[in-house]
């Protein structure tokens, strides 16, 4: 068996195996449906509440969506503002580095009081979370540039502008990317936290109703979708940096 | 001497002095929005009422931080030692590693805060439930940081370890782990904000006790100034477990630089 057929087939011969022997368990033990529904359960229950669950995922892929590209504006925007001016940025960095310790997910009903209920608070949440790594892999990128492509762009008198274009903000993509990466999971996860806390739509409220019912099936289904929304984001960021990366000619 | 203390001196002063200024400007840009009226105080309350607030309820909210902190901590704790345990398994093996690691990739990409609700069904609405979902989110960084880290060995060292006839349980302890600890404690370190992050959201959704509970409670009654303060609190214990983590790794990589 080739390596790579082995590196295919592994992974999945283990999942598919996990999912056997929870369907085994589930059919054994006779565990009840509220405590553990079996794989079949879920995906009877993904397809019974399809409508329900697409209605659903649609604010909230919204919302992610939304936040995460406000984040990567903002983010991106403040890290090469900051580039430019030394004392401003060690005025500013250090606090960001600081906030980027505390739990910011405790900080949604600070945001709740103060963008209301509806989608701005949502919205607001998944930006604020969602900020901060591509914020700081943004800035890291643009201080890693090589100081003597710096120093060689001075010396042939380009502005600083002009060599922020063409020198740093190219060479940061790299680490500007890693950062969207853990930004676009971060979003995910600040919409549904605040869906959870209040709302009347998205997977997340569908998520905690199921569990106020105790339709643990249903639970799951969402979760599932969410998942796969999560992954589908995730590897839409991958693409963008393959792209990114093709088009830099590397 | 004299020279080098005045150099240390002035890069200290240039580390602390323009981030106090930064945060002297935020508060005075805060105090002033407040003192405009521009805001509601009921949504932003001045730094001096936020301060008052927590000086007059500290009792109520130190009461309400020690179940946050104790269950971080257990939190913490157990998914280091199962996550840095795990690694180390999953790495002994080739075909162990390449049949589990894309499952913990996938773990690693979904918003597992969305399965919050499933732990309270399964273990109840106490702080057991609340620990043990702390565990889950804390466990994979730091899986995976210890699968990485123990990939971190230039393999002409290990071949080095094995020529010279080390035992395996030599090579790991003498080779592997010193380059693998920078990335454990790496992912330590981000396990210990998910650790907090956990207890939080538990907090969150069973509302019974516990800082995530004031911080529900006082927006749901829109009392800004004890929300702010249970913030800077709940800020404070997580700084506080992300400095522990720090000195832990000084300690430690010191230990093994020396030997």
């Amino acid at each position: 068996m080739s390596d790579r057929l082995r590196a295919a087939i592994l992974p999945t011969a283990f999942a598919l195996g996990v999912l056997a022997l929870w369907q085994a368990l589930v059919m054994a033990f006779h565990y009840p449906k509220v405590v553990l529904p079996a794989p079949t359960d879920i995906v009877a229950a993904l397809i019974d509440n399809a409508g329900a669950l697409v209605h659903q995922a649609v604010p909230t892929m919204r919302d992610t969506l939304a936040g995460f590209l406000l984040a990567t504006v903002l983010g991106v925007g403040l890290a090469s503002l900051l580039s430019f001016s030394r004392l401003v940025r060690d005025a500013v960095y250090p606090m960001i580095v600081l906030l980027q310790l505390v739990p910011k997910i405790a900080w949604t009903p600070l945001f709740i009081v103060w963008a209301g209920i509806g989608w701005p608070s949502r919205l607001t949440i998944a930006t604020f979370i969602a900020f901060f790594p591509i914020f700081i892999s943004m800035m890291a990128g643009l201080e890693a540039t090589d100081r003597s492509l710096v120093r060689l762009s001075a010396s042939l008198t380009a502005t600083g502008w002009r060599t922020f274009r063409l020198v740093r903000f190219p060479a940061s993509m790299t680490y500007l990317f890693s950062g969207l990466k853990i930004g676009a999971t971060l979003a995910v996860i600040g919409v549904i936290v605040a869906e959870f806390i209040s709302s009347s739509e998205g997977l997340g409220f569908l998520i905690l109703k199921s569990a106020a019912l105790l339709q643990t099936d249903l639970i799951l289904a969402a979760i599932a979708v969410l998942c796969l929304l999560g992954v589908g984001f995730y590897g839409l960021v991958h693409a963008g940096e393959a792209a990114v990366r093709r088009w830099q000619g590397e | 001497m004299a020279g080098r203390m005045t150099v240390d001196v002035r890069t200290a002063a240039r580390q602390l002095v323009p981030p106090a200024i930064g945060v002297a400007m935020l508060l005075g840009l805060w105090s002033a929005l407040a003192a405009s009226g521009l805001v509601k105080p009921r949504l932003l309350p001045s730094p001096n009422k936020v301060w008052q607030t927590l000086e007059r309820s500290i009792g109520l909210l130190l009461e309400q931080a020690t179940p946050t902190f104790l269950a971080a901590i257990a939190g913490i704790a157990a998914a280091a030692l199962l996550g840095i345990a795990l690694g180390i398994a999953v790495s002994a093996s080739r075909r162990l590693m390449q049949a589990i690691y894309p499952t913990i990739v996938f773990f690693q990409l979904i918003p597992k805060v969305a399965l919050a609700p499933v732990f309270l069904i399964w273990f109840g609405h106490g702080m057991a439930a609340n620990v043990i979902f702390s565990i889950f989110i804390a466990f994979f960084p730091v899986l995976v940081a210890t699968i990485a880290g123990l990939q971190a060995t230039p393999p002409t060292y290990e071949r080095l370890g094995e020529s010279l006839m080390m035992p395996r349980l030599r090579i790991f302890f003498g080779v592997k782990l010193p380059f693998a600890l920078p990335h454990i404690f790496s992912g330590l370190r981000i396990g210990v904000t998910f650790a907090v992050i956990g207890v939080v959201l538990g907090e969150f959704i069973t509302a019974q006790a516990g800082l995530g509970y004031i911080i529900l409670f006082s927006a749901n009654n829109f009392e800004t100034a004890l929300l702010l303060a249970a913030i800077a609190l709940l800020c404070v214990v997580g700084v506080l477990l992300f400095g522990f983590f720090l000195a832990l790794e000084a300690v430690v990589l010191r230990v093994y630089d020396s030997r």
